[in-house]
């Protein structure tokens, strides 16, 4: 399908007689008009014409009307936010219309396919090019999510965690009776004092005294079990569930692309796993029982201070209006001035480790005194939200207090009447008192119960989303399965842009055999990492085909291709953990003479014995720190275990010494043999050793052949040899 | 004392020199080139005669300073930098205004009539300098981010990007309102 969406009647009818009623192939809408201004314009073109209207106040606007055939080159011209459409008309460059970045998709796909019509030709269709949106409420999607956050509605997520809690309904049945028999327990002492007081210690009936303190005393003791054994049960039931959750989190996450991270910071990505899990084992663990609990005591308070005189129990609910709506102002302006705080501590805790982080740069340019400003300024914030937030407190929690407390006023004014003229006993009255004295705080919970809840959804919801987000392959069992892989790699007419409206790697044809050592050499930001990524499959081919043994990467099993290819990356990366643990990461069934045999080949194998732990050293965050050399023989060594068919090496820039660099590439040699290797290619030992070369100069291949033949052709290569000549013959004269 | 030795300053005269000379900044000045429009673009003519057929304006603190310190392109080239847009001629200006308006869009919210928070996103009502628009974000911490200069910015479900007039106070009531829920 070509570009085309529903077209407004008004617009049609502006059009119609333009097109002379030909069929329209292209309508598409842009959100700005030329100068920048947030109204609609419309391109619309049949095979033969092409007309723009603009909407500007009053109405409908023909801005251009041509014959295809006059138009020459459409191109689309990407800027900051935006970008334009521009067309070669009559020798003329023409701007046709202007669109914002969230269009820049749908207009590069316009411009291709009106270059097509305009030359005859039959344009290509792109089932990606318009914006996705929802089905159901016309909400924008993600580029590559089909859910729509705006459809997720709250009460599905909902039954999704309760979904999570349904293994566990037998312990939480159980942990409903539990809670319930507690607070049942808890409303007994206000009455039991009642009948002490009425009925035995006033009567001066002390048969009885002893029976009912014993009752009072042991309803207190089961309520204390009750509570320990609910509490038990609701922590280790929450925190299973947490766990459930977070296990298909971290898997989910592991199996999500690269282009996922890169869009995403890593941190803010952790602090999602961390926080809102977290947020959510609260809730399952601690949270949920006790306000589940308190729903129940509130009624239990209500029914039992109605049940001894109704009279008095309305009058102790008098304040409550009141300490309700105190309750939601309060809890709501305490909470800003606390979420502030919480910020400015979050601030501060950023600063402090950016600059302890940093602590190398910060010495070597004599900046301690700038940093330890930087993070008074931070300090003095947090004290000042601090303060802040410590006063509101003071100011607010009392007067709250004050309030909640002011039912026993009335009922000691109501109540004490009733007394003197004798229509209850003192008894009812201190009842009642103390029952009024424990609505507070089930009161205060309740009606915060829809903040709670809502944050509580809003972390759910933010996990689930992760969750929700489409993994690499989707439908692994669809996929060919590829164990025995040859590596024979083909690419067909390949361009593809990490954002899809903007290319990076243009047309690229390859055609390399099993076992053949490509280099690829060109300036930074050629695009040479992006063709290793396409042929790890980190990102996917947008357009053209990039073959494997003859099956488009698309349709291959991941796993299998993964595990067939082998990285030797520019800065490896070492795991915590030791140095044998390190070069088998990719193979963690290697027995110890496989490790030591592929050490050996990758020239480790002496440095890492002259270790005081050998292969036991720890490498990674805490561990012993490499010097860039070990690591990157440490990666070699990883290579040559996993044994890959297709090797990726991406060649360290940073210069080592020479007895160092001679070992490397000693290594490397015996590593590439009989595997079809892509390297980016900095050496000239490499350069020479690549069967062919591949030059990319801003995305395109500009030049290809052995060293020698493109020494000989004196074009792109040449020039970069030769630059890196005289940088070496400067190091010699420098050093 | 030997005769040939630098004093410190002049050393730091040297070095800043000979830093200037590596780095090649070419700043341009009124009357050093000439800009028109020819054909539906603009051109640009450097007094040796060299015309540059199509040529952009970039700002190097889009930020801070949008019409100064502005560079001057063809493609990847720079042509030159300019210090000042205002030292310039009204035509001249007028036709870098252009273009940098083209390079540049990102709509500044000026006020904000409605917002609510929505399935974990936020749609804002809002009113900018360039029409009235309903900004659809995803998820709150991902579609606000504020520099350090205290600008802010909202980021929507499509990828577009807005500037909050901070200086509205019902603007920033929002924008606190929602840092709050971040
Ligand atoms: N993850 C990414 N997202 C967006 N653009 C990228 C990404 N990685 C690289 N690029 C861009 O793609 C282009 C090619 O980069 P790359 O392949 O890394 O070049 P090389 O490896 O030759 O130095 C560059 O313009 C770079 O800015």
């Amino acid at each position: 399908m070509l570009v085309k969406e529903a077209i407004p009647q008004q617009i049609n009818d502006k059009a119609g007689r333009r097109l002379d009623g030909s069929e329209i192939r292209i309508a598409a809408s842009s959100d700005l008009s030329i100068d920048g201004k947030l109204t609609e314009t419309w391109l619309l073109a049949t095979d033969k014409r092409l007309v723009v209207i603009g909407c500007n106040g009053q109405g409908p606007d023909v801005l251009h009307d041509y014959d295809l055939s006059a138009i020459k080159q459409v191109t689309c011209d990407s800027q900051i936010g935006n970008g334009f459409l521009d067309a070669v008309v009559d020798g003329q460059t023409v701007t046709l219309l202007r669109y914002s970045s969230a269009q820049m998709r749908k207009f590069g796909a316009v411009a291709k396919q009106l270059d097509a019509l305009s030359k005859g030709d039959e344009p290509k269709p792109d089932p990606e090019a318009l914006p996705k949106r929802c089905p159901k409420c016309n909400f924008p999607l993600e580029q590559d999510s089909t859910v729509c956050a705006n459809c997720t509605r709250k009460h599905q997520v909902i039954i999704r965690l309760l979904q999570y809690a349904k293994p566990h309904w037998k312990t939480g049945l159980f942990v409903l009776l539990l809670i319930l028999g507690d607070y049942v327990l808890r409303l007994l002492p206000p009455y039991l004092q009642k009948v002490l007081v009425d009925d035995i210690i006033i009567p001066r009936k002390s048969d009885l005294l002893l029976p009912v303190v014993i009752t009072l005393a042991s309803a207190g003791l089961l309520a204390m079990f009750s509570s320990m054994i609910h509490g038990r049960l609701g922590a280790w039931m929450g925190s299973r569930i947490t766990h459930t959750i977070r296990m298909a989190l971290c898997e989910h996450l592991e199996k999500l692309s690269v282009s996922y991270f890169d869009k995403r910071q890593t941190g803010a990505v952790m602090a999602r796993v961390n926080q809102d899990t977290a947020e959510l084992q609260r809730f399952l663990a601690d949270d949920i029982y006790f306000f589940i609990g308190n729903c129940f005591y509130l009624i239990g308070i209500l029914a039992m201070m109605l049940h001894l005189n109704w009279k008095l129990g309305l009058v102790a609910l008098i304040p409550a209006p009141i300490s309700a709506f105190m309750t939601l102002k309060v809890m709501r302006g305490l909470r800003r001035v606390w979420r502030r705080f919480w910020h400015r501590r979050s601030r501060f805790g950023a600063v402090l480790n950016d600059s302890l982080s940093g602590v190398r740069t910060v010495k070597a340019f004599a900046q301690e005194e700038r940093e330890a400003a930087r993070l008074t300024a931070k300090s003095g914030d947090l004290m000042v939200a601090a303060a802040e937030a410590e006063a509101t407190w003071a100011l607010l929690v009392p007067s709250f207090l004050f309030v909640m407390g002011s039912g026993a006023f009335f009922i000691w004014y109501f109540g004490g009447l009733q007394v003197i003229d004798d229509e209850i006993k003192l008894g009812t009255l201190m009842a009642v008192l103390m029952y009024s004295a424990m609505l507070a705080q089930p009161l205060t919970i309740v009606i915060r119960l829809s903040d709670w809840l809502g944050r509580v959804l809003a972390a759910a919801e933010r996990v689930f989303e992760i969750m929700d987000t489409p993994i690499e392959q989707p439908d692994e069992k669809k996929a060919v399965r590829m164990p025995d892989i040859r590596g024979h790699i083909e690419f067909k007419d390949v361009t593809f842009g990490y954002q899809p409206h903007n290319p990076v790697l243009h047309n690229i044809t390859l055609d390399v055999q099993p076992g053949e050592m490509i280099g690829l050499v060109g300036h930074s930001g050629a695009g040479k990492s992006t063709t290793i990524n396409l042929i790890c499959r980190f990102y996917t081919v947008q357009e053209g085909e990039l073959l494997i043994d003859g099956v488009n990467i698309k349709d291959i099993h991941i796993g299998d291709l993964r595990s067939q290819i082998g990285i030797v990356p520019q800065e490896p990366y070492l795991f915590a953990g030791t140095i044998a643990e390190n070069i088998a990461y990719s193979k963690a069934d290697a027995d110890i003479e496989d490790i030591i045999r592929a050490s050996k080949a990758a020239n480790a194998h002496d440095f890492i014995v002259n270790f005081p732990d050998g292969y036991e050293t720890q490498v990674g965050e805490r561990g012993q720190g490499l010097s860039g050399g070990e690591k990157q023989r440490i990666a070699i060594a990883r290579a040559i275990l996993h044994d890959p068919k297709i090797l990726i090496m991406d060649e360290a820039t940073s210069s080592v010494d020479t007895e160092t660099e001679k070992q490397i590439q000693e290594a490397l040699s015996r590593l590439v043999k009989n595997r079809t290797t892509f390297a980016i290619a900095h050496r000239l030992s490499t350069l020479r050793n690549a069967d062919r070369l591949l030059v990319l100069d801003h995305g395109k291949i500009a030049e290809m052949g052995t060293h020698d033949e493109l020494l000989e052709k004196k074009g792109v290569y040449y020039k970069l040899v030769e630059t890196q000549r005289e940088l070496a013959q400067m190091k010699v004269v420098d050093g | 004392m030997d005769e040939s030795m630098l004093s410190s300053q002049e050393l730091a005269e040297e070095r800043r020199k000979a830093a200037d000379e590596a780095a090649h900044v070419r700043y341009l000045n009124p009357g050093d080139f000439i800009v028109f429009e020819q054909d539906g673009v603009f051109r640009l003519t450097l007094p040796d005669d060299r015309t540059y057929l199509k040529f952009s304006a970039y700002r190097t603190f889009p930020l801070s300073m949008p019409e100064k310190y502005i560079s001057l392109r063809s493609d990847m080239d720079e042509i030159g930098m300019i210090r000042d847009l205002s030292d310039f001629d009204k035509g001249t200006q007028q036709i870098i205004r252009e273009l940098l308006n083209r390079r540049y869009f990102v709509p500044r919210v000026l006020k904000i009539n409605g917002a609510k928070e929505r399935y974990g996103g936020m749609v804002l009502d809002v009113e900018t300098d360039r029409g009235r628009k309903l900004i659809i974000t995803k998820s709150l911490h991902e579609s606000l981010s504020e520099n350090a200069a205290g600008r802010c910015f909202i980021t929507d479900v499509e990828g577009n990007r807005y500037e909050i007039n901070m200086d509205d106070e019902s603007s920033a009531e929002v924008v606190t309102w929602i840092q709050q829920r971040i």
